[in-house]
C-alpha cells in the first residue's frame, strides 16, 4: 500500500514538475507549435518566483503558498515552496529528491526519490524542446490571440480522474511570457500558479540541483 | 527440557500480552474541572489547516497538507489531504455514522480508508461527548479527565500544567489505540499536534498548524 501510495504521488509530482518546466519554456513565444519549438530551443534555464493558489469546496478562501522555481536544460529543476510548508523538489539527472522541514531541519521525503524516472525523462526531454502534442499523457491544443492559451487535456482515463484539464495562459501585454497555470480536479477544485520575476538564461550552478 | 520450553513460552506470552493489555493509566480520583480538560478542543465550528509530516507503516515519511473542518454542534467533520504541489489525495465528509467520500485517489480509495481516517480526524479535534466518568492526578501531578463511551472504549485527557495535554484512547480490552500530544496553546489553538495511531497499523503524524478559522453558521448551510 505504501509502495502504491508512493508511485501514485511520484507520479503526480512527476506529471506537476513537467507541467511547469513545459510552461516556463514557453516564455519568449506566442504563435505556432514550431514557433514553440524553436523558442524553446534556445532557453538554457529559467528561474521565476511563483504564487500557488488551491481552491476546492473545503476551503473558504484559497489555500496560497509560495516559492521559487528553476530549471536548467536538458532536465535540472528545483522546485522550491517557502509558505506555507518549507521543501524542496530536486530533479538531476534522472535522480528526483524531496526534502521538507521538520523539527530537525530539512529532512529527505523517502516517498518521492524511489521510482524510475524515465517516463518522466521522456516528458522533459519532449517538452523541452516544446513538442508538446508528442506527450504521451496529455493532448495539447494551441488557441492563438492577445492572450494565446495552451489546452492540455488527459489521454487517458486514468488520468482524468486526478487531473480534468490545465489550461496555460500566456500574459497578453508581454508576447510570449507565461501568465497563469490552471490545474483542473473536478468538482470545482483548482490549482492555479502564477510566475513572475522570470529569468531567462540565467547562469544556474549545477550544485543547486544536486542538493538543498 | 520440557519444563523450561513452558517457562519461555509463558514468558514470551506475557510479554506479548503486556503491551495490549497495560490498560488506561492508574489515577487518584480527585476532582477537576473538566474544563482544564476540554482548553484545547474548540466547541464550535472552526477549519483547521495543517502540515501533515506523516510517518507510515514501513518507515516510509511523506509530508502532504490537510484541512479538516469540525463542527461539534452538528458532529460533522470534512477532511482533505493534498500533496504540497495542491493534488487532492482524499477528501470526505462523515456525520454521525455516515461518510461520503468526495475524492479518494488510490490507494486512499479503500473501504476501510475512509472510516479509519475519519475517526482520527474525529479523535484528533472532538472532545468527547457527556461528562467525564472518573477525574484524578496522575502521579506525576497532572490532571485527568477519563471519559467512556457507549462501546467501552476510554478515553484520557490528560493536562500536564505549562507543558500541553495528552490524549489516550484504550478499547475495551485496555489496548491503547490512539494519542495525541496537544502543544501550548496559541491564541487558543494548539501550534502542534502529534498523533499516534497503533491498530490496525501503526503511524504517526506530526500537524504544524498553517491557520485556524472559526466556521460562520451561513457558511455551513
Amino acid at each position: 500500500m505504501v509502495e502504491c501510495f508512493k508511485m501514485k504521488r511520484t507520479k503526480a509530482i512527476r506529471r506537476l514538475l513537467s507541467l511547469a518546466v513545459c510552461s516556463l519554456l514557453l516564455s519568449g513565444w506566442s504563435g505556432s507549435w514550431d514557433t514553440i519549438q524553436k523558442e524553446s530551443e534556445k532557453l538554457t534555464s529559467v528561474k521565476a518566483r511563483f504564487t500557488q493558489s488551491k481552491n476546492m469546496r473545503i476551503l473558504s478562501r484559497p489555500l496560497v503558498s509560495t516559492g521559487s522555481f528553476y530549471f536548467k536544460a536538458p532536465d535540472s529543476v528545483r522546485w522550491e515552496y517557502d509558505v506555507p510548508v518549507k521543501s524542496i523538489l530536486l530533479m538531476h539527472k534522472g535522480l528526483v529528491k524531496r526534502y521538507t522541514q521538520g523539527t530537525g531541519g530539512l529532512t529527505e521525503d523517502a516517498g518521492a526519490a524511489l521510482q524510475s524516472m524515465n517516463v518522466m525523462m521522456q516528458e522533459i526531454a519532449l517538452w523541452s524542446k516544446g513538442r508538446f502534442t508528442e506527450s504521451p499523457s496529455f493532448a495539447a491544443v494551441l488557441k492563438a490571440g492577445d492572450g494565446p492559451t495552451i489546452m492540455l487535456t488527459p489521454r487517458d482515463e486514468g488520468l482524468a480522474k486526478i487531473i480534468t484539464g490545465i489550461e496555460i495562459a500566456l500574459a497578453p501585454d508581454r508576447p510570449g511570457l507565461i501568465s497563469t497555470i490552471t490545474i483542473s480536479e473536478g468538482e470545482g477544485g483548482t490549482t492555479v500558479f502564477k510566475f513572475s520575476d522570470v529569468q531567462i538564461n540565467a547562469m544556474l550552478n549545477d550544485s543547486m540541483f544536486r542538493s538543498p | 527440557m520440557k519444563k523450561y520450553r513452558l517457562i519461555v513460552l509463558w514468558c514470551a506470552l506475557a510479554a506479548a500480552m503486556l503491551p495490549a493489555c497495560a490498560g488506561p493509566r492508574h489515577i487518584r480520583p480527585e476532582p477537576v474541572n473538566p474544563a482544564l480538560c476540554r482548553l484545547p478542543f474548540s466547541s464550535t465550528s472552526c477549519r483547521y489547516i495543517h502540515g501533515l509530516d506523516a510517518e507510515l507503516p514501513g518507515g516510509a515519511r511523506m509530508t502532504v497538507m490537510g484541512v479538516s473542518v469540525v463542527d461539534p454542534e452538528t458532529d460533522t467533520i470534512q477532511a482533505a489531504i493534498m500533496t504540497l504541489e495542491g493534488l487532492v489525495l482524499f477528501d470526505a465528509t462523515a456525520s454521525g455514522s455516515s461518510i461520503k467520500v468526495h475524492r479518494a485517489l488510490p490507494p486512499f480509495d479503500g473501504p476501510q480508508f475512509a472510516e479509519g481516517l475519519m475517526q482520527d480526524v474525529r479523535f484528533v479535534f472532538m472532545f468527547p461527548a457527556g461528562a467525564p466518568k472518573t477525574t484524578g492526578r496522575l502521579d506525576n501531578g497532572s490532571s485527568v479527565c477519563r471519559y467512556q463511551d457507549n462501546f467501552g472504549m476510554t478515553v484520557d485527557v490528560i493536562a500536564h500544567p505549562g507543558h500541553g495535554w495528552k490524549v489516550e484512547q484504550y478499547s475495551i480490552l485496555g489496548k491503547k489505540l490512539r494519542t495525541l500530544k496537544i502543544s501550548a496553546l496559541k491564541n487558543g489553538v494548539p501550534g502542534m499536534l502529534e498523533f499516534e495511531a497503533f491498530s490496525p497499523k501503526p503511524y504517526a503524524l506530526h500537524m504544524k498548524l498553517i491557520s485556524a478559522e472559526p466556521v460562520p453558521p451561513a457558511e455551513k448551510k
